[in-house]
């Protein structure tokens, strides 16, 4: 078992370089890019991983990736939360045919389970810029 | 020297070998478990001489059950299964697929089994443990084997049953001379 959390941060993080380039790991920067504020960015963050086996790592395990996609509103600059939804929509669709993509392969060093179940939204303000936050998550058995 | 008292837990191995091997025969490792591994032993039959004119019984005659290991295992090679649970395996070939052949009937082997604790007692062997396993997947889980090892008596070379054993757990490490 590759039980590396700093491993499968990376091999989350690969999946979605083709969608963003502002992926950042396990919370939000203080601070944000020009980038990051005009096109969206993008939280990793990883559940616990359970191990079910009898003697330590020796069958499998599991642990839960929510990935969390920061779409600008259409007016950043006065924040007055009005939803762009054509972005929104393209963000989500996106994260899901790669996570659907993902799932559907053979014996990858990681396997990812895909559910629906878990997917959310939530808003979010850095200084004048406001977020419509996408959130999705998966299963990984490792 | 006086024993120490010990609790004893955490299995970190599991592993089997012929029945009635001598101690240099090494065991062959079986740690692919999901954690659901347990022993256990039911408790006697019980069988009671009746009194007539009393409430109570004269005597009590129990038969013993054997001691039952069970688990699943579900991270294995497929050509670790045959010695445990029958059927063929073929490595594969240019022009065929690796492939294990089920067994087409119920198949038992009988193997001495012996698990290791990672804190109290050594562990704990079972001399002569029919083996049996079924074709295993629960929901949302991993394709394996549910095992159930029984077990039983194994004979020794003489006529006294004192010299027969069921099982032992090891204890303390030899001192050495």
């Amino acid at each position: 078992m590759q039980t590396s959390r700093k491993e499968i941060y990376s091999y989350v993080a690969t999946l979605f370089t083709g969608f963003t380039k502002n992926i950042y790991r396990i919370s939000i920067p203080e601070t944000l890019g020009s980038n990051a504020i005009s096109n969206g960015f993008m939280v990793l963050r990883m559940g616990d991983v359970n191990d079910f086996s009898e003697i330590s790592l020796e069958t499998y395990g599991q642990l839960r990736m929510y990935v969390e996609f920061y779409t600008p509103s259409t007016d950043t600059q006065t924040a007055n939360g009005i939803m762009d939804t054509q972005k929104f929509e393209a963000a989500q669709a996106a994260i899901d045919n790669i996570i659907k993509a993902e799932s559907e392969k053979q014996n990858q060093v990681y396997t990812i389970s895909r559910d629906s179940i878990l997917s959310s939204d939530d808003f979010f303000t850095n200084k004048t810029n406001s977020f419509f936050v996408y959130i999705t998550s998966f299963l990984i058995t490792i | 020297m006086t024993a120490t008292k010990k609790t004893t837990l955490k299995p970190i191995k599991l592993e089997y070998r012929a029945v009635g091997s001598i101690d240099s025969v090494e065991y062959t490792p079986v740690m692919g478990l999901l954690n659901d591994f347990a022993v256990a032993q039911d408790s006697p039959d019980e069988t009671n001489i009746d009194a007539q004119f009393y409430d109570s019984p004269f005597d009590i005659l129990y038969t013993g059950k054997p001691i039952k290991l069970t688990f699943t295992l579900v991270n294995y090679a497929l050509a670790d299964l045959p010695p445990l649970f029958g059927g063929t395996y073929t490595p594969a070939t240019a022009t065929a697929q690796e492939i294990y052949l089920g067994a087409t009937t119920a198949f038992a082997s009988e193997w001495e089994w012996k698990v290791t604790y990672q804190k109290g007692n050594a562990g704990m062997i079972l001399y002569r443990g029919k083996t049996l396993g079924v074709l295993k997947q629960e929901n949302k889980g991993a394709l394996g084997y549910g095992v159930t090892i029984t077990s039983l008596v194994a004979g020794s070379d003489t006529d006294d049953t004192a010299d027969d054993k069921m099982y032992a757990i090891l204890g303390d490490p030899k001192t050495g001379v």
